[in-house]
């Protein structure tokens, strides 16, 4: 294969529990990578390959921990002549020492050099600089190969500087790289740099940077799709069951009220489901922990100001919504009469749409939705709950989702906690965007030009969504 | 094979709303490849035809046309028996008339007054619709036959609720518009085959001027072009009735005949025209929701941005091999490791000034040798060696121990980081590195004296 035709790799390289597997699950976004807090997790070279329709931009390899550094680098000064020979020797020391079970890992992890890839040197920032890593520093500038070093502050950023200083010597560029709180952007910039250790790998790795950057658009466009699918059904969903004659509402209203109850629980999930699928979560759930989200949490009303508007906020959202709606009729009543109402038709409908509004906040505060009794022709009577005419219901369900989005995006594929959802979610809502989504919820309540508002909620959703990614938000 | 362009069906939205909840079920994974490979094969411009090309694909059939025969078969039905009804009915109105006579008044208040107010409501019923907003809903509609046999589930009459409202006007229009057919046509018939004649006369105190000006406002808009089809002032003051009056040979029977062109000019233009113009507004109106539609529902743009989008993938394609730690360190170890010792608080340094202290691990393998042998050649019973705790043991350290002989106890003393302690993690590291140590026994412990 010619050097052109060969496709850009890197090994990702230092010693154990340094981070070598967080940085790779990170920039491969890949979940199944065996990360552990016990050092020498990693004992096999493994592939991540970056596939765009079947092509291989590049591929990163996670290798084992390098753990015999000065006993492979003495083997190599006592087998190298000159400075020129230095790359062969490391080779040749792979080919004495292919089947040695003592320098197993250090075969393991210089493989991949020799073959070609680039060195990403990983060091914990949050450890002192040793001079017993110049050992490994130096075997790696003995490969030949265009390297680069990124300092992972695992616990904190105390070394960093030390670390720098330090790396400084042996790597000609030296990047910070926290593998479990990269933002996206960061990683984005990280493979950028990697395209620049050699000329011929720039036009690969810019071009597998604008392909994850779109691809990125699209899970935020389907996120946005997901959750405005979940909040519609959420306002409009409704159960019903039909009573036989003189039979009691009760027990039915109970299991009418369990069955609407589990099934929007169920589709709140299943929008998680599809939220983390998109984000390439496979192992989320089996991870060590998983997620602490309680699905009755949806349903506890107590909460509901955690993740929807507080009273104040949906009476001022609901009234404004009202009194624009009610203006809009109002208007329409003053064109009618040619402007001899002197506009007191807009005045006094919007009076009427803020305060009804503003009625239904408080009337329907308590409830989720309303029961309706009514006959049906052939006897008996069809006991119906729903749709939602809770106006915090859509909040609630736009704030868990926007929020289990937005930890979702901000989370590595590195990270195995616990993704815990307990701050307000909607606190960074405006005044403009609450009014708005009031009006928008409140249409598709009544089922108004649905397919627009819906079309609607979509954009400022997925507005919201990219906004995560620290790009503006629009709509 | 590349799918030929073509018009949407309402059943292109029935199968496009099932495949997208089966959709649901799927990892998007798997939806990404497979929409992703429909794409590269239906290469359009136009979103629509690219998604209705992606359907017939997923489906696996001409999607829609199972619908279309049996919307044809209902609209059949309908579209006769609304044309045999107009017939019928003004046959029934001017057949009933009491010896030929057709009162002109009440002919307009049913088939041109009733029909325009009939055509004014489905107006604005169909600007509603236009809109988005949602109308009321016409049980007794005729055309709800045909709108429950094309649309049998509910559940999707209520998320389609604009399209299958314009689909009930868009029939209804056309019902309507084949009952006035109808109408005119036996108009024209029965005056052909039957002498009719056309009065007029009220219970109200109607002059003749004000059935003059009546008349010639409902005839203005073809005055000019078609003047024949006015009603002349003395055709008005000669047809004027009253039912005491048994004798019409005061009435001239051209006078009588001259209003049938009048007639059938207001129910061309005030019942039929509407009529017309309603349905081709509905038509286009449901063409274009439902274009609207099926771009717009609820997972068609994900599906589209699938079939543009490449399919990405940046995991490793081999599942994780479970990793086996601890192992690895078959060997032993001992003392100052790696310069540990210089890292300490002084205290703790001086509290191990007792010892024979021997450095390894940080200089080449021969220093290592050297301390090694200096070691065995103490032949000391419990071994103490300083190590970094924050660091990871290695297996460079285990290799040394290995070669320590005749020693029975190892206790490895983790120095930590000045003001930090060490994590639980590491700790367990270290413990199980000792575990492995071929000692009689070994642990672990701070090297400020505290036991791991």
């Amino acid at each position: 294969m010619s050097r052109r035709e060969q496709v850009p790799s890197f090994a990702v390289v230092g010693r154990p529990n340094k981070g070598k597997s967080s940085v790779v699950a990170t920039l491969a976004r890949d979940d199944s990578v065996h990360i552990a807090a016990a050092a020498g997790s990693t004992r096999e070279v493994r592939r991540f390959p970056m596939r765009v329709d079947g092509e291989t931009l590049y591929e990163l390899v996670d290798t084992p921990g390098i753990q015999r550094a000065r006993q492979v680098l003495a083997w190599l000064r006592e087998h190298c002549a000159d400075a020129a020979q230095r790359p062969a020797t490391v080779r040749e020391f792979l080919r004495q020492h292919r089947d040695d079970p003592q320098y197993r890992d250090e075969v393991q992890a210089l493989g991949p050099l020799l073959e070609g890839a680039g060195i990403i040197y990983v060091v914990d920032g949050s450890v002192p600089f040793g001079a017993d890593y110049e050992a490994e520093m130096e075997i790696l500038r003995w490969t030949g190969r265009p390297s680069l070093a990124l300092v992972n502050p695992i616990e904190s950023h105390d070394f960093v500087a030390q670390w720098e200083a330090g790396l400084g010597q042996y790597f000609q560029t030296v990047r910070v790289f926290d593998a479990h709180r990269a933002e996206y952007r960061k990683q984005l910039d990280l493979l950028t740099l990697f395209g620049h250790l050699d000329p011929e790998w720039q036009q690969p790795l810019q071009r597998a940077v604008d392909v994850l950057q779109a691809d990125r658009q699209r899970q935020h466009a389907e996120a946005a799709e997901a959750i405005a699918g979940l909040i519609v059904e959420g306002i409009t969903y409704s159960v019903s069951q039909s009573l036989p004659e003189g039979a009691p509402a009760e027990p039915v209203k109970i299991l009418l009220f369990q069955r609407y109850q589990r099934h929007l629980i169920r589709r709140e999930q299943a929008c998680r489901d599809q939220v983390e699928a998109l984000f390439y979560y496979r192992d989320l759930k089996t991870a060590e922990a998983g997620i602490d989200f309680a699905e009755e949490e949806l349903f506890a009303r107590e909460n509901w100001y955690l993740w929807g508007l507080s009273r104040r906020q949906l009476l001022l959202a609901a009234g404004a919504a009202g009194g624009l709606a009610g203006g809009g009729a109002g208007a329409a009543i003053d064109g009618l009469t040619a402007g001899l109402s002197h506009g007191l038709g807009t005045v006094l409908g919007g009076i009427g749409g803020a305060v009804a509004s503003a009625r239904g906040v408080l009337r329907h505060s308590e409830d989720i939705a309303r029961w309706k009794l009514s006959g049906i022709p052939s006897g008996g009577q069809r006991l119906v709950f729903g749709p939602s005419r809770n106006l915090n219901f859509p909040f609630v369900l736009l704030g868990r989702a926007l929020q289990h989005h937005r930890l979702v995006c901000e989370r590595t594929h590195a990270v195995r906690g616990v993704m815990k959802l307990d701050t307000p979610a909607l606190g960074w809502l405006d005044d403009a965007g609450r009014r708005k989504l009031a009006l928008i919820f409140e249409d598709l309540r009544r089922e108004r030009k649905k397919a627009q508002r819906r079309a609607e909620l979509v954009v400022l959703v997925a507005g919201w969504c990219r906004a995560v990614d620290g790009e503006a938000a629009e709509g | 094979m590349r799918c030929q362009p073509r018009r949407p069906l309402l059943g292109d939205l029935l199968h496009l709303r099932q495949q997208l909840a089966a959709d649901r079920a799927q990892a998007p994974e798997t939806l990404r490849e497979r929409d992703h490979a429909i794409g590269q094969q239906c290469r359009h411009s136009d979103k629509l035809q690219s998604l209705l090309c992606w359907l017939q694909r997923v489906r696996g059939e001409e999607a829609g046309s199972i619908y279309r025969a049996q919307e044809k078969h209902w609209a059949l039905l309908l579209r006769v028996l609304a044309l045999l009804l107009g017939a019928a009915g003004m046959a029934g109105f001017l057949l009933a008339s009491e010896r030929a006579l057709v009162n002109v008044l009440l002919f307009l208040l049913i088939f041109v007054v009733a029909q325009l107010l009939f055509c004014l409501l489905a107006a604005w019923m169909t600007v509603s619709a236009l809109r988005g907003m949602p109308g009321p809903a016409v049980s007794l509609a005729p055309a709800r036959l045909i709108v429950q046999r094309v649309l049998p589930d509910g559940q999707f009459q209520r998320e389609a609720g604009v399209l299958s409202r314009l689909l009930l006007l868009r029939y209804g229009q056309e019902i309507a518009a084949l009952f006035a057919l109808g109408a005119v046509l036996a108009f024209l018939v029965l005056l052909a085959v039957l002498d009719f004649s056309f009065v007029w006369g009220s219970t109200f105190a109607i002059s003749d001027e004000v059935v003059r000006t009546l008349t010639g406002a409902l005839s203005a808009p073809w005055s000019l072009v078609f003047p024949a089809a006015s009603v002349p002032p003395e055709v008005i003051s000669g047809t004027r009735f009253h039912p005491a009056q048994l004798d019409l040979g005061a009435m001239a029977a051209a006078s009588r005949r001259g209003w049938w062109p009048f007639l059938f000019a207001c129910l061309l233009f005030y019942t039929l025209l509407p009529r017309l113009l309603l349905w081709l507004l509905c038509l286009w109106g449901y063409r274009r929701q439902l274009h609207a539609s099926l771009l717009a529902w609820p997972g068609v743009s994900s599906v589209l941005a699938r079939m543009r989008a490449p399919v990405v993938d940046t995991r490793a394609a081999d599942r994780p091999v479970p990793p086996v730690v601890g192992d690895g360190f078959a060997a032993a170890a001992l003392l100052d490791w790696a310069g540990t010792l210089a890292s300490v608080e002084p205290r703790l340094r001086a509290a191990l000034a007792g010892h024979t202290v021997h450095a390894a691990g940080l200089g080449s393998p021969a220093d290592d040798v050297a301390a090694i042998d200096a070691v065995n050649a103490l032949g000391p019973e419990q071994l103490l060696v300083a190590v970094r705790g924050w660091e990871p043991p290695m297996a460079d350290l285990a290799d040394v121990l290995g070669e320590i002989a005749g020693v029975r106890e190892c206790t490895l003393l983790l120095a930590a980081l000045p003001g930090r302690e060490l994590s639980d993690t590491r700790l367990a590291d270290w413990q199980r590195f000792a575990a492995g140590l071929p000692f009689t026994r070994s642990r672990v412990q701070l090297l400020d004296g505290s036991a791991a």
